[in-house]
């Protein structure tokens, strides 16, 4: 951690650092109560471990800040845990005293760099000054009783002696000195597997008593497999060791002394804590967040995306040789660990897909606080209720979803909430409400802005229609109210008598709406006159990759995102009827339109027209909901869309193009256009003109 | 020859194309101080016509997978494929040039496609056939003609190799999506 930290960190706020470091303090603290509960000349290792960590976390990150005095005194105390770890200061009143002591100089320290000192001088620089000297004190063992060695009574090969660290040593010298019994656990594993194997024998080992290393067996070595030995210091009998090594498979040997040392009869006192960790106890952490750049995340997600393809592809050839002469053991076992693989790929998918969420909130709050600016601007009194920021969507998507939600939030300030007066006015509270809200169902968020305000007139919007030559006059009377709320989002449409600084003239809710659509989601209306206005967002969780249903449509394969899909149905074509001009059919008692796709993509058809049946893929977004005639359902896939280049450009109802092997391309259909382009193509909404 | 054609393609087991020696290569040799000024071109034939287009703007030449065709789309883009991945169109030169159409025919038939990398991504033409790369001193390429129109927007110059014409095509006007969407 500390070498990453070289290049001072820019991001990382005063702030940051200050909640770091008292967190770190904190958990020194809490390790220090459980220190100070044991009694005797030794400390129960773990805690001391735990306490080295800490001291030497807060040196680092005092040295990433610069908080120098800080870091001088995390590395006193470190340097003093490490001897008492290693056995060479004994757990005592001064060490105690100084430890205590450091907490609360800590936190002086803190509250100096709070206050932008960092150096000295200062009342907490004295006291740390001070403790530094009791520090130096604690650290001079009283008087070094140079005592015959334990270790040297125990018939352990100097080889073996010879390899172990430092602390390892002074862990095996204490259990020998506490007269436990020490045990060395031989076994062999796979070479490809051995890490599983290894934890699971030093599981259950710990269960038992204390790991002091772990060693690969000297001179043992035999082609595929290697062997390790734990030693293991245990005050419990030879009969609990190997019953907790049971099944496997596991050679122990107790290691044997020459001359057996005083208090046999103080052993059994406690259960040794579990092993400390092996190689000097690593330092734990500092952070345990990661910045990532999101740029590295989608070459991680393509290279997900082309071992999707590549599985696929693998098991299509395993289905491949099924039938054929090789043995059919051979066929299943291929078939099976292509599952395996599957699972596995799945899960690392999810894991990488999981890594690009964030929160909503980190939109909601940039919102929240421009709405307040807004409010006053324009002179209202406004109340934000804000739920659902804990809702996670691709970082993409929420990045993409600040513009679009702004613009709603001001459009909902400029022209949906009254003023006081008139709010006065209309027996409403002065104060109007703004809810800004999101929920998951399913694979889709859907976010809301919602208001109190006095809703849309929709008398006003047709006039306007009107008056812009977006719907004929004579047309206007035959509109459903739905269909009056869809003009709003026609390009150059804007109802506010008045032009405001905030909305602009000629940019509205079309440019919010081609947002939405570019991120795969759909905008819907719902408003009351006089009650208020709610705009609602369906988006999907990701746009990285996504299940597909694979049709037919006139000999072409093209992929329909399985998010968007509701279900699938035969019809007859019988039962097609016309309604409006356009081609709908009955799906329990429900009225579905029909999209037939060779005619929207202009297609030749295959095969003899007119076939008896047909298959609708009913897809729906938001309320909307069309069936979308193909020829044949060729299957689900993971697919992974990619554009289809910048010198092509967007293509109307494509929503790109997805790779599915053996050089294959199949276009992915853009759901959320075609139902656009289908419900504005009706006849009478279309544009006079 | 400073550079082979072999460096452009994808398929390693592709068979080599038979290069003719490039006709300048021994001036370069003499007159070292004019390498600087000899540029050099990729030659491909489509229609029986012969084309050429720097050699810099080529990323790799492919045997063409199958194209996808690409619904509703202008008539200049037979489709798109997919290149280690990633998608990108492919178009048909002569509609490009506004020369008439191909169409899919000629895609089914085509034999290689030169991908072009753009300042937009990618973007692979269809040929009939890759012929050779050619080395020719900036000062014997000719200023096309005037007269020819619109169309010859993407006609940066004229070369003459073994005594042929050679049209030389600026990639960034060839693929300037104003002119064939």
């Amino acid at each position: 951690m500390t070498d990453k930290g070289k290049g001072k960190p820019k991001s990382k706020s005063l702030d940051g650092f200050l909640a770091e470091a008292q967190e770190i303090i904190e958990a020194f603290s809490r390790e220090l109560l459980k220190i100070g509960r044991t009694t005797g000349g030794e400390a129960d290792p773990d805690t001391v471990n735990a306490l080295f960590r800490s001291a030497h976390s807060l040196k680092g990150l005092a040295g990433m800040f610069g908080a120098s005095r800080l870091g001088a005194l995390g590395h006193a105390l470190e340097d003093l845990l490490d001897e008492l770890r290693m056995g060479r200061v004994p757990m005592n009143g001064a060490v105690e005293g100084a430890l205590l002591d450091a907490v609360d100089v800590f936190a002086a320290l803190l509250s100096d760099v709070q206050a932008g000192q960092t150096a000295g001088g200062t009342e907490a620089a004295g006291l740390a000054d001070a403790l530094e000297d009791k520090i130096r004190s604690a650290r001079m063992p009283a008087a070094l009783v140079a005592a015959a060695d334990p270790l040297d009574a125990l018939s352990l090969d100097p080889s073996v002696r010879g390899v172990l660290t430092e602390y390892e040593e002074h862990r095996l010298r204490e259990n020998v000195k506490t007269g436990k019994a020490i045990y060395r656990a031989r076994a062999a594993f796979d070479m490809a597997s051995f890490d599983k194997g290894l934890s699971d024998l030093s599981g259950r080992l710990k269960q038992v008593g204390e790991i002091i290393s772990t060693l690969p067996a000297p001179g043992v070595a035999a082609g595929e497999r290697i062997t390790f030995d734990v030693l293991l210091g245990t005050a419990r009998p030879r009969s609990q060791v190997d019953e907790a090594l049971a099944g496997l498979e596991v050679q122990v040997a107790e290691l044997e002394r020459a001359a057996a040392p005083a208090l046999p009869a103080e052993a059994p006192k406690s259960v040794p804590a579990p092993a400390p960790r092996p190689e000097g106890a690593p330092s734990a952490p500092l952070v345990q967040t990661v910045r990532v750049d999101i740029g590295k995340l989608d070459r991680l997600m393509n290279i997900v995306g082309e071992l999707v393809i590549a599985k696929s592809n693998l098991l299509s050839v395993a289905e491949a040789l099924k039938g054929e002469r090789i043995p059919t053991e051979v066929s299943a076992q291929l078939f099976r660990e292509g599952r395996n693989l599957e699972r596995r790929l799945e899960e690392l998918q999810a894991g990488v897909l999981d890594v690009r969420m964030v929160p909503l909130s980190q939109v909601f709050d940039k919102l929240a606080r421009m709405l307040r600016k807004v409010a006053r601007d324009a002179q209202k009194d406004i109340e934000l209720e804000v739920r659902g920021g804990d809702v996670e969507l691709d970082k993409l998507i929420v990045e993409e979803l600040s513009d679009p939600l702004m613009h709603l939030i001001r459009n909902a300030i400029d022209h949906g909430i009254e003023s006081p007066e008139t709010r006065e006015r209309a027996g409403k509270p002065r104060r109007g409400k703004l809810a800004l809200g999101a929920t998951q169902k399913g694979n889709h968020v859907v976010v809301e802005v919602s208001d109190d305000g006095k809703g849309i007139d929709r008398r006003r919007v047709l006039e306007v229609a009107v008056e812009r030559g977006l719907v004929a006059a004579s047309d206007a009377a035959a509109l459903s109210e739905r269909d009056v709320l869809a003009l709003l989002f026609q390009p150059g449409f804007s109802t506010a008598r008045e032009v405001s600084e905030l909305s602009g003239r000629g940019v509205g809710l079309d440019v919010v709406k081609t947002n939405i659509a570019n991120l795969s989601g759909v905008i819907d209306v719902l408003t009351e006159e006089g009650r208020g206005t709610q705009m609602v967002i369906t988006l999907p969780i990701t746009l990285a990759i996504l299940q597909a249903l694979i049709v037919d449509v006139s000999g072409r394969a093209y992929a329909i995102p399985l998010n968007s899909v509701l279900e699938i149905t035969a019809f007859r074509e019988a039962d097609v009827r016309t309604l409006q001009g356009r081609e709908v059919i009955d799906l329990r008692h429900a009225t579905l339109p029909l999209v037939r796709l060779g005619r929207l993509f202009r297609l030749e058809p295959e095969g003899p027209a007119g076939a008896a049946q047909g298959f609708a893929v009913v897809v729906g977004l938001g309320r909307e909901r069309i069936g979308l005639v193909v020829d044949g359902l060729l299957g689900q896939r993971d697919v992974v869309i990619k554009p289809l280049g910048r010198v092509l450009g967007a293509v109307r109802g494509i929503a790109g193009a997805t790779d599915l092997g053996q050089r294959k391309t199949v276009l992915v259909l853009d759901v959320g256009a075609i139902l656009t382009e289908t419900l504005e193509a009706e006849p009478r909404h279309r544009q006079t003109g | 020859m400073a550079r082979g054609l072999d460096d452009f393609f994808y398929d390693p087991d592709e068979e080599g194309i038979d290069l003719p020696v490039p006709v300048h290569e021994d001036r370069a040799l003499v007159a070292p101080a004019d390498v600087d000024a000899i540029e050099q071109f990729l030659c491909f034939r489509v229609a029986g016509e012969r084309y050429a287009v720097d050699i810099g703007a080529v990323h790799e030449i492919v045997r063409p997978p199958p194209i996808t065709e690409v619904p509703r789309s202008p008539r200049a883009v037979l489709g798109v494929i997919s290149l280690r991945g990633e998608a990108l169109p492919v178009f048909d030169v002569l509609s490009l040039l506004g020369l008439g159409a191909s169409g899919m025919e000629r895609a089914a038939a085509a034999r290689r496609i030169i991908v072009l990398d753009t300042a937009d991504g990618l973007a692979g033409l269809v040929v009939d056939e890759v012929e050779q790369v050619v080395r020719l001193p900036r000062g014997e390429i000719e200023v096309p003609p005037a007269g020819l129109g619109a169309r010859s927007a993407p006609l940066k110059g004229i070369g003459r190799t073994e005594g042929r014409l050679l049209a030389i095509l600026d990639p960034v006007e060839l693929l300037n999506g104003e002119r064939w969407k």
